[in-house]
């Protein structure tokens, strides 16, 4: 079992950062027709998400992230010895995002930088990535940057996704701290792959056509747009991750009870309302921010905490419970204690670093 | 509560049909709008306004509307 206890690692300080770009459900009325528009939004509580701008990528969100979360917490950079970015929405091919952001971010040379290729369970598994590799080396700082521009690789015509992947980054402060545990469950099974997949511009098939075909959904794509069987996500969500969180508390020793904050990955409402339904998880712990931000992959988790707590300065240390599951399939659980006073509001930003452009023959 | 009507109240609210269309041939296959979507939706009224949980395979498999009733029977709601 993959099951891990970070000793005397804390969460220092969480900031998030959305797009300058707020994209209503109804702006695809003209696209999609009122009824559809209408049941989508019912049943996935989504009401408005946040786009990317053309040039904007992953990175430029994390980056964001992470200055505003400079801003707060004056950490010198040149103590941090571990980033781990997880994103599957790299800038290059290669080399890594993980590499421009520590020049970004003049993080010192001293300093470990990784990526990590996940989606919606990014944030559990780059926070023992990060974790992990702290423990084992003598920094005392860590940095977890998530950046996901999901919606730049949907079908502009694909009713069932394109109203439902909203674009953020997010920033996490790991330091050196205090005797806390933070134990981890994590888990990947990889034999339902096909489940949600973007076939195309990797290398099994890096060139095919662009030809549009119908999917088994009655949905028509390309290769290169993502697919996502919707009925056995569903069934994996409300199964398997309630399971797994069962065995978490077992594991643990806990219950609901144990936790002030259930923090989900906001996949849908109905998803969300299921798995808190079957880990008998009180509705008032677990906060919703999938109406307003859509799902945004790894962020959802630090994003949802940024949106619970960013604004408010009296809410204390809580201990949070988070579970981050999907594309993979892939999935995990954790647990901290979180100084609310270290989760910032979230921001909107318009940033794009123009300077990792390549012109042709100018490089 | 009579469990014909509320069964068929949600499923004309869910897919936004009237009675008259629901027989053999509304099934998830056949009707355009019964997407995964509409399907989590169906679920979730059927669990709240009959208190039950399904299992995974029951709702996977809740495939049409008359298998569905033979689905709830199965929970001890009485058609």
């Amino acid at each position: 079992m993959a099951f891990f206890l970070n000793h005397g690692i804390k969460i220092a300080g969480i900031a998030t950062a959305v797009p300058d770009n707020p994209v209503p459900v109804e702006s695809f009325t003209d696209r999609f027709g009122e009824e559809a528009v209408k049941r989508f939004s019912e049943g996935t509580g989504i009401r408005s998400i946040y786009n990317a701008l053309p040039d904007q990528t992953a990175s430029d969100l994390a980056c964001a992230a992470a200055e505003e979360l400079f801003s707060h917490e004056p950490v010198d950079r040149e103590q941090i010895g571990v980033m781990v970015f997880v994103t599957q929405s790299p800038d290059y091919r290669r080399p890594s995002s993980a590499c421009i952001l520590q020049k970004r971010l003049a993080l010192p040379m001293d300093c470990a930088c990784v990526e990590v290729e996940l989606g919606c369970s990014g944030f559990v598994y780059g926070l023992q990535t990060a974790m992990s590799m702290m423990a084992s080396c003598e920094t005392e700082y860590g940095l977890l940057l998530i950046g996901e521009t999901a919606s730049k690789l949907v079908d502009p015509m694909d009713k069932s996704i394109v109203m439902m992947y909203g674009d953020a980054g997010a920033a996490i402060l790991l330091k050196k701290e205090g005797k806390e545990i933070v134990s981890t469950l994590l888990k990947s099974d990889g034999s339902r792959y096909k489940a949600i997949v973007l076939p195309a511009g990797g290398f099994r098939d890096m060139n095919p056509g662009h030809e549009r075909f119908v999917c088994s959904d009655g949905i028509e794509r390309s290769l290169y747009d993502i697919f996502m069987d919707g009925t056995s996500v569903f069934s994996f969500s409300i199964s398997d991750v309630p399971q797994t969180i069962r065995e978490y508390y077992a594991k643990t020793g806990t219950t609901a009870d144990d936790y002030d904050v259930i923090v989900l990955h906001q996949a849908n409402q109905y998803i969300l309302k299921q798995v808190v339904k079957r880990i008998k998880a009180p509705a008032e712990k677990v906060p919703i921010s999938i109406d307003r931000f859509g799902n945004t992959g790894g962020i959802s988790i630090p994003l949802t905490l940024c949106d619970r707590y960013g604004e408010i300065s009296d809410a204390g240390t809580v201990k949070a419970l988070m579970s981050g599951f999907g594309i993979g399939l892939s999935w995990g659980v954790t647990a901290a204690r979180i100084d609310t006073a270290a989760v910032y509001p979230i921001i909107k930003t318009d940033h794009c670093y123009m300077e990792g452009r390549f012109e042709p023959g100018k490089y | 509560m009579n469990a014909l009507n509320e069964y068929n109240r949600i499923f004309r609210e869910t897919f936004g049909v009237s009675e008259d269309a629901l027989n053999e041939d509304f099934t998830f296959n056949g009707v355009a709008v019964w997407d995964s979507v509409a399907h989590m939706s169906l679920i979730s009224s059927l669990e709240d306004a009959f208190d039950v949980m399904f299992d995974v395979d029951d709702i996977l498999h809740y495939g049409s509307y008359f298998h569905g009733i033979e689905i709830l029977k199965h929970y001890g709601v009485e058609f």
